[in-house]
């Protein structure tokens, strides 16, 4: 072989391969971005950060008429038990409002939609600055080959032939096995007000990074004009960690709570109202994040809250009809 | 711009061969030259002209000086050895200055200027003892600034470059340099973007870790640095004689299986060969020859020091310091045992070698002393524990599976597989070369189009 043969046999086979795979992967889209992806259904394989992000800008709002935002605190909420709307858990494992963002303004630039359900954990505000470089819009063009496709690729072949367990099911949600043994949850929430009284765990802190709070603010003023109604929640605390943090909790809903217009629905978990949800251990995994139970306890009064909202509109808007 | 970006690959070295060949053509050669030269300047800038005057600065002032070392008679003559001690001291200082500076204040550390001070150095002597015989400025700086080299090396000698890039046979593009050239730069593209980059995780992984690591995760985190330096800057290399290689330029080879060296003063002449060149040449020669009667204890004193010296010259941190000081203690032992005659079977010598290497490498990687004696400690004590699975956690499983066979991949290739040289050396054109190319060149682009894709170790240096 020559070299001029050597050249030209490389450019065209490089070509040929490179542009076959760029077109494997456009038929198979797995993150639902080059061709419609109304109807599909696309649960989470591989890294949660690219795959949420990469839905959010089409999967998201071609089938979503709400989204839920928020931390790993809100990971495990399954919107199917929200009646009436049909909600992507776009919440992100160990995600700060930097990791929100760009979701939102996804699909807020997409989309306008009917509902926004807004998870305020301390954890959001905590501090700034993107965790890791997996949401940019780099990842649009490597879901045409990269790596990280590879992996969500590898990861789906896996949870399909039952090797592994898949994670996550196509509304976002992180799906958990079955609730904790009660014994196990104390010893954690009681090893966690230990360390809180010690002041070595970082479960009490309640700062607030002035940049997450100013991108906090974004988020919900965009949410705000970009869906019909924005319900904003605080989860519950588990009633032995919140009766130390009491004070700094107060404090933290009230900066947040500065950030919320008179139109927003704001739902504490932690008011008297709700103490025994959080004096059920049953409710927690540990001392922040719920149980499945507990998940589905805190949906459960967020559709009703909701659902009472929606009635009271309908009911506004059919005697306004009447009149 | 570096080199595993898709805008270098598939844009700027395409239009910078193609730009260089065609203006050969024209009767006046300067202007191939001043595209070149433009070229280097877009592609050290990264498109911004605020990265400029260091670099501008101090080839211009070592062109000056050159020219001063250069002029035939004059006044200037009787003072060519002040000339030259200026322009050393000069080049020193400006190089302390922004690379040991941001110490006291902090100031914006210019790209290469370790490579491109170095290299200057060397020309200057070059000019002094006659081995260059007369130069100009436009020569001159894309010797100095020629974009294969200027940020990382080869660190390249006036006589390697100038003569090749003046000779008329080197004008017209030549497809049997294209060919290897591209063979060799998807050799290197392959190394850094999948398997540097697949060690890095794992090296980044153990060497963040908050607390103690195991005796295994010591060794992991060790070894996975270890190879992610050797494929991040070996890989750089062969990407930078590929693209010299296309456009007629034959550079020299900085990396030659360096973990198959069976003694320290072995991997030495194996590994970032063209910066131990220097160093051997212009400093530890000089100090041996400046010695009225040489002997063992003084040699192994001069080698110490030259190599608490490059180690220091690879950043203002202790551990630097410490890294360059154990490969003196290393070789200056080494010196001795050879005196000595004293006999080491090879997978003894191998292994010790290696190991200590890995070891050395710790410190060379560590954030401060502290956490490098933490992790030497690591690896050989149980403190804590055999295995821990945490800190490799944040890799995901999927990651894991796809790493590990690549660390498999390279390790292999190390022990058994041909090193680039002897595959730049072996190339010929056929079927098998071209199927292997594309393949490497694909997997290469598939990785560096990710996300985790990462600039180079040395481009902070």
């Amino acid at each position: 072989m020559t070299s001029k043969r050597f050249l030209a046999v490389f450019a065209a086979g490089f070509s040929a391969v490179c542009a076959g795979l760029i077109a494997l992967n456009m038929v198979l889209d797995p993150y639902g971005l080059f061709r419609s992806s109304r109807t599909r259904s696309l649960p989470v394989y591989g890294e949660e950060r690219i795959a949420k992000y990469l839905y959010s800008m089409r999967y998201i709002p071609e089938n979503f008429d709400g989204i839920l935002l928020g931390s790993s605190v809100s990971d495990n909420l399954d919107p199917r038990q929200f009646h009436g709307y049909r909600i992507y858990n776009a919440s992100i494992n160990g995600g700060n409002v930097e990791d929100l963002r760009p979701i939102a303004e996804n699909v807020y630039g997409k989309s306008e939609l009917k509902l926004t359900l807004v998870c305020i954990h301390r954890y959001l505000t905590l501090d700034h600055g993107n965790k890791t470089d997996l949401m940019t819009p780099r990842q649009y063009w490597g879901a045409l080959g990269s790596p990280q496709l590879l992996a969500a690729y590898l990861s789906g072949l896996a949870i399909r032939r039952g090797v592994v367990h898949g994670e996550y099911d196509d509304m976002g949600t992180l799906r958990e096995s079955a609730d904790p043994d009660s014994a196990v949850v104390r010893r954690t929430i009681d090893k966690a007000v230990g360390d809180i009284q010690r002041g070595q765990a970082s479960v009490g802190n309640y700062s607030i990074d002035p940049v997450a709070l100013a991108g906090l603010n974004r988020i919900l003023t965009t949410a705000r004009h970009r869906s019909r109604r924005m319900l904003v929640f605080y989860p519950p605390i588990p009633a032995s960690v919140f009766a130390i943090r009491r004070a700094e909790f107060a404090r933290y809903r009230e900066t947040v709570g500065s950030l919320l217009g008179p139109g927003d629905v704001v739902v504490d978990f932690n008011d008297p109202s709700h103490s025994g949800l959080r004096e059920d251990l049953l409710n927690f995994q540990d001392a922040v994040h719920l149980s499945k139970s507990g998940a589905a306890a805190v949906m459960s009064e967020l559709s009703g809250t909701v659902a009472a909202l929606d009635a009271r509109s309908s009911a506004v808007v059919a005697r306004a009809g009447e009149n | 711009m570096t080199f595993n970006s898709l805008g270098y690959m598939f844009l700027f070295l395409p239009a910078v061969v193609a730009g260089y060949f065609l203006l050969s053509r024209a009767a006046d050669r300067r202007w191939s030259k001043l595209f070149l030269l433009a070229a280097s300047l877009v592609f050290y800038s990264g498109g911004r002209v605020a990265n400029l005057p260091v670099l501008v600065g101090s080839v211009a002032g070592n062109c000056l000086l050159a020219t001063w070392l250069l002029t035939p008679a004059g006044p200037i003559q009787r003072h060519r050895r002040a000339v030259l001690v200026t322009g050393i001291a000069a080049n020193v200082l400006f190089l302390c200055a922004f690379k040991y500076a941001g110490l006291l204040v902090h100031i914006a550390f210019p790209l290469g200027i370790s490579f491109f001070t170095i290299q200057q150095i060397m020309f200057l002597v070059d000019c002094y003892e006659g081995l260059v015989e007369d130069h100009n400025w436009l020569d001159y700086f894309v010797f100095a600034g020629l974009f294969p080299y200027v940020t990382m090396g080869p660190i390249v000698r006036w006589k390697q470059v100038v003569p090749q890039l003046n000779d008329p046979k080197g004008w017209r593009i030549d497809s049997d340099n294209v060919a290897a050239g591209l063979y060799v730069f998807v050799i290197g593209l392959f190394k850094k973007v999948v398997l540097a980059d697949s060690f890095f995780r794992w090296a980044d992984a153990g060497f963040s870790y908050a607390h103690p690591l195991s005796l295994a995760g010591g060794w992991i985190a060790a070894l996975a640095f270890t190879f992610q330096l050797y494929f991040d800057f070996s890989g750089y290399t062969d990407m930078a004689i590929g693209a010299g290689l296309m456009l007629n330029i034959k550079l020299p080879q900085n990396f030659n299986a360096p973990f198959r060296a069976l003694s320290i003063s072995d991997f030495w002449r194996r590994w970032h060969m063209t910066l131990t060149n220097f160093f051997t040449t212009y400093m530890y020669t000089p100090i041996i020859r400046s010695m009225a009667r040489i002997t063992t204890a003084k040699a192994m004193l001069a080698t110490f020091v030259v190599m608490v010296i490059i180690g220091f010259w690879h950043g203002a941190n202790w551990t630097f310091v410490v890294f360059g000081a154990l490969h003196g203690v290393a070789l200056a032992l080494n010196q001795l045992w050879k005196k000595l005659k004293w006999p080491m079977p090879a997978p003894l010598a191998w292994l010790s070698t290696f190991t200590f290497v890995v070891v050395a490498l710790v410190f060379f990687r560590a954030a401060s002393l502290a956490q490098a004696w933490q992790i030497v400690a690591s690896m050989f004590s149980l403190r804590g524990g055999l295995f821990n699975y945490e800190p490799w956690i944040g890799i995901g499983r999927v990651d894991q599976v796809l790493g590990i066979g690549w660390i498999l991949f390279g390790l292999a290739t190390q022990v058994r597989g041909k090193s680039s040289l002897e595959l730049q050396r072996a190339f010929r054109p056929s079927w098998a070369t071209v199927t292997a190319a594309v393949a490497l060149a694909v997997v290469a682009c598939i990785y560096a189009n990710g996300v985790v894709s990462r600039s180079f170790v040395y481009r902070d240096f």
